[in-house]
């Protein structure tokens, strides 16, 4: 195969070769005849040279060549023409002259070269001349032949006709003649483009339809000459141009050369033209041949109005004044009925495009959007069509779960499978674009949105969820504010939030997290300013996640618990300023306990408790989360007041710590944390403090490293010592400093530990004697009382020996660590005030 | 001039869904030198977004920081001590340092890594805050996570431009829909 064709190239190859040099020869005499001034010899060579072009061997691009080197010649025969001294004929003369030549291809070209001058001279007028050329034309049916005898024609007359403002206009005829002209050739162009089509046997179809191809915008450019005229007005292009085009398209019912003109049309007339002649162009296309791809060309038409109103707004009116939706809307209705073979894709394609329109043109109006999602979910028996009234009144989420089950209207089949990349990613457009256009929540709210998402294959549907997340979590905050739009939007995106029934998908691992991951940053799109539609917001979230099953629970969760914190805290806040009560402390979180907010507060608290406890009860690799998500929950419950939850949260995330917390490190720094909460605590009884301190400290105790021991013991002795000038805080100096000195007792042991030999273990001595000290200064600086200059002088005498009697020096980043120390108690000293009075009873 | 990029505490996707849109458009790639990622990121994606702007992202590890076997954070050290130019700064998160957000007690956190900032995150408040003859810069949370714990905890981070001797602090801070901007001068004695 691959030979045959490189042979027919080298055979076309070498036949323009030899029409080219014939051609090139005949152009040398020629020329010289005209040198001399011998018109009939010019005439002569100039015949042979133009019949080169009769011959039927090249294909269209070579005859095209050689075609382009016989024009370039004819102009130096044009130019002698033009000069009538030279050669001594008036126009007429010669234009009877040329009717000599013997053969009929030649004789046109000579024709058109003199009618060309005879058009400039004036002496003919034009209309009269370019009539006579285009009918004599007609004597040329060798389709190639023709179509290029009558491009010459075109191109030779472009700037001679009697085009309004034009110098041939008047005597010469007027744009209406000008308009006639061109038409007549464009009719006859056409007709034998067409023709080439039913030459020859089956056999050699696909090369004749290339080739065809090659040739369309021969035919196309006189579309152009007719737009380019000054006197195109809207008047005449309706009443005249398209009329003539339009039929010429539809009688010729060829299936390349009406989707081709179509296009041409809209793409070379003015957006303006095409909105005042809808109706006729409309009406056309269902009259097209069936197999020809209409929908394509009604969506580029679409297409390009739509860009139009992006670009240049004041059209939008013109669209509106001839309503043009509704023509367009119909118009693919028509064509559908018309082409009933009509594939999937091309159904999508006119309604994408029908949806661009929509949002370019009419923004305000999310009927239209219905409208167009609706035609499209017909005009793939999407389910759920049918009766319309029925289906109007059923709300839309129950029409997602319907899915393929409800046969749709009666007569059509079954709904059009969408699964391959293309009609996925046009239904995924068609779903999106007005997402992105109108309020989602609206959207989503439609009646036949989710019809048309129902065509989707379901491994295709976590895609499209995801754009509806993205979507939803681009709106401005509150976008979903009540529990009917929340139950919409999580029906949309259920494939994200659990699996199918009976359906184990395999998820690529990466994919899947960033799902969850979306569905968590969703839930922080579902806010409501009243707090009751809040709560339920929450509750309905919590309802949809429960189903996710556990892989899911560890991303989902988590958001649903802050959130109800947030709500807590701004409860709380509104509690706070209702009761005047102060911002912190015991009584303020009495006051909201007993306050009209308490009840709301105390459900949040369940609430959390319940959500915390399944992320707790999760199979995850990590349980701090769910620890710290306790411990902010415990305090969330103690600013509310309410002890007895505050307390079992604080053992809820001690059993964590007992039961999940393993590594030492991760251990130490669970207990950071517990710290840092308990420490802001101010509403607990005694007892019970006195109950998760022990704990607490215990913990801290047990720690497996020594120096973690004395790190966290030494921070226990904040539990004792709680935050200045709150109400309720723990004030027990006593417990505080039996805490450090419990600190100072493990180092005490480490560093004993390290005379026994056990080897370095001085240097991490000193480093703790070095920690506790400024654990020291801290309560110091504070006032606690028993933490007094006398202890710290101790201290400071300890770790002056210990750096002494360090045999082999001491490591550089302790030295640092005690100089930093030293200066401190230096600042503190020169800090003047209270402190620094404190702190003279200190030398150093 | 060096830039070095202080921020965290995004707790995307638990707390919040996003950074703040006026944020994502100040923190462009190619102006930051060195990014101190106080941690709380919560997802690799935040992550990946940290090292989009900058080569070299530092970042200790926050309470939600997955460093699981298979985590994103399982090799972010608690603390780590980075040199930029003449200056030493200490990262932590904060959650180890008792009482939370203790000016005081990061003094004494300072003194033990021995660095002359120190970037500590978890902290409400956000700001530069010069300790005796040492810096505390606490970048806040750059998606204002715990505004609803206090209604002042706007979103923030903080550039610090380090040049010779001099660390100049800018605290950046979105109020409304207004990004505020403070300075704060610190010299290395």
């Amino acid at each position: 195969m691959a030979t045959m064709n490189v042979s027919a190239q080298d055979e076309q190859d070498k036949w323009l070769a030899d029409a080219s040099s014939l051609v090139k020869q005949y152009a040398f005499y020629m020329k010289r005849a005209l040198d001399d001034n011998n018109l009939r010899e010019a005439l002569k060579q100039g015949s042979l040279m133009l019949g080169e072009l009769r011959t039927i061997a090249l294909s269209p691009q070579k005859y095209y060549e050689l075609y382009m080197q016989v024009w370039n010649e004819l102009r130096h025969l044009e130019a002698f023409f033009g000069e009538e001294a030279r050669h001594g004929k008036s126009n007429l003369e010669l234009y009877e002259l040329v009717q000599h030549a013997g053969n009929i291809l030649p004789r046109l070209y000579l024709l058109i070269t003199v009618g060309v001058v005879y058009i400039k001279s004036k002496d003919g007028a034009a209309k009269d001349v370019l009539k006579d050329l285009v009918e004599m034309a007609k004597g040329v049916q060798q389709p190639i032949h023709g179509l290029f005898l009558r491009t010459y024609l075109s191109q030779a007359s472009k700037t001679l006709l009697p085009d309004t403002g034009s110098e041939y206009e008047g005597n010469g005829g007027n744009v209406n003649d000008a308009v006639e002209f061109v038409l007549q050739n464009f009719t006859e162009m056409n007709k034998l483009w067409v023709r080439m089509q039913h030459g020859g046997g089956n056999r050699d179809r696909e090369r004749r339809e290339k080739e065809r191809r090659e040739l369309r915008d021969l035919v196309g450019k006189n579309l152009l000459v007719l737009t380019q005229l000054e006197g195109m007005t809207l008047d005449l292009y309706k009443g005249t141009v398209l009329p003539r085009v339009l039929e010429q398209v539809i009688n010729c019912k060829d299936d390349i050369a009406q989707p081709y003109l179509l296009d041409a049309l809209i793409q070379v007339f003015p957006d303006e033209f095409h909105v005042q002649t809808l109706d006729a162009f409309l009406e056309a296309c269902p009259l097209l041949k069936p197999t020809v791809k209409i929908g394509n060309v009604l969506a580029s038409l679409m297409e390009r109005l739509a860009s139009s109103a992006r670009d240049n707004p004041e059209i939008v009116a013109q669209f509106v004044a001839v309503e043009a939706f509704g023509k367009l809307s119909a118009g693919c209705k028509s064509i559908i009925a018309s082409q009933p073979s009509m594939d999937a894709h091309d159904r999508l394609q006119m309604h994408a495009a029908l949806m661009g329109f929509v949002t370019a043109v009419h923004r305000d109006r999310l009927d239209y959007v219905d409208d167009v999602l609706g035609a499209c979910a017909d005009a793939l028996n999407a389910p759920g069509g049918g009766d319309e009234k029925d289906s109007k009144e059923n709300s839309s989420d129950e029409r997602v779960d319907r899915g393929g089950i409800d046969g749709g209207a009666e007569d059509a089949g079954p709904p059009m499978i969408v699964s391959d990349q293309k009609g996925v990613r046009q239904l995924h457009a068609l779903l999106t674009v007005p997402l992105d256009t109108y309020d989602v929540v609206s959207v989503l709210g439609l009646s036949n949105y989710p019809r048309v998402m129902s065509l989707l294959q379901p491994a295709n549907l976590r895609q499209m969820a995801m754009t509806i997340v993205k979507s939803v979590i681009r709106e401005p905050e509150g976008a979903v504010s009540d529990a009917t739009q929340a139950e919409t939007l999580f029906r949309f995106i259920s494939v994200l939030i659990k699996d199918r029934e009976g359906v184990a998908e395999e998820v690529d691992e990466e994919d899947f997290e960033e799902e969850q991951n979306a569905v968590a940053r969703l839930v922080h799109a579902l806010q409501s300013g009243d707090s009751d539609t809040q709560y339920r917001l929450l509750v309905a979230s919590r309802k949809h996640f429960g189903q996710g099953g556990p892989r899911r629970l560890k991303h989902t969760l988590p958001p649903l618990a802050h959130e109800a914190m947030r709500l807590g805290r701004s409860l709380l806040a509104r509690a706070r300023a209702d009761s005047g009560s102060g911002d912190s402390g015991a009584a303020a979180a009495a006051a909201a306990a007993t306050g009209p907010m308490g009840p709301a507060l105390k459900k949040i608290l369940q609430f959390l408790h319940q959500t915390i406890s399944a992320l707790a009860a999760a199979p995850v690799s990590r349980h701090e989360p769910a620890m710290r998500l306790f411990l902010e929950a415990a305090q969330l419950a103690d600013a509310s007041g309410m002890e007895p939850v505050a307390y079992e949260f604080f053992e809820r995330a001690m059993t964590i710590y007992e039961d999940e917390i393993s590594d030492s490190a991760a251990q130490r720094s669970a207990l950071s944390c517990v710290v840092g909460a308990l420490h802001s605590c101010v509403g607990f009884t005694a007892e019970s403090r006195e109950s998760l301190v022990h704990k607490t400290t215990a913990y801290s105790a047990r720690l497996l490293k020594k120096p973690d021991q004395v790190r966290a013991v030494s921070d226990c002795a904040h539990l004792f010592w709680g935050p200045d000038g709150v109400d309720g805080a723990a004030r027990d100096a006593t417990s505080t400093v039996t805490c450090l000195k419990k600190a100072l007792k493990i180092a005490g042991g480490v560093q004993q530990a390290s005379l026994g030999g056990v080897g370095g273990g001085g240097g991490d001595a000193l480093r703790l004697f070095i920690e506790v000290l400024n654990k020291y200064l801290y309560f110091f600086e504070r006032g606690c009382p028993g933490v007094d200059a006398s202890i710290l002088q101790g201290l400071l005498e300890i770790i002056n020996g210990e750096l002494a009697g360090e045999e082999h020096g001491v490591a550089p980043d302790i030295q640092a660590y005690y100089g930093a120390t030293v200066r401190h108690i230096k600042h503190q000293k020169l800090k003047g005030g209270e402190i620094g009075a404190r702190y003279q009873a200190i030398s150093l | 001039m060096v830039l070095v990029l202080c921020i965290g505490d995004m707790h995307i996707p638990h707390r919040v869904a996003d950074l703040p849109p006026k944020f994502r458009s100040l923190l462009v790639p190619g102006k930051i030198q060195h990014v101190l990622c106080t941690g709380d990121v919560c997802v690799k994606e935040t992550h990946d977004y940290l090292r989009s702007l900058c080569a070299d992202v530092h970042a200790v590890r926050g309470n939600y920081d997955d460093a699981g076997p298979d985590g994103f954070a399982r090799q972010w050290p608690d603390s780590k001590v980075v040199t930029i130019g003449d200056f030493k700064f200490g990262l932590v998160h904060g959650h180890q340092v008792v009482p939370h957000g203790d000016v005081n007690a990061l003094a004494a956190a300072q003194r033990a890594m021995n660095v002359d900032v120190l970037v500590a995150g978890q902290a409400k408040r956000w700001g530069a805050h010069k300790v005796e003859d040492r810096l505390i810069v606490n970048p806040g949370s750059a998606t204002g996570a715990f505004r609803d714990e206090d209604p002042e905890a706007h979103p923030s981070f903080v550039l610090v431009d380090v040049d010779g001797p001099r660390a100049t602090c800018y605290v950046y801070e979105l109020r409304g829909e207004e990004v505020k901007v403070d300075k704060v001068e610190y010299s290395k004695a």
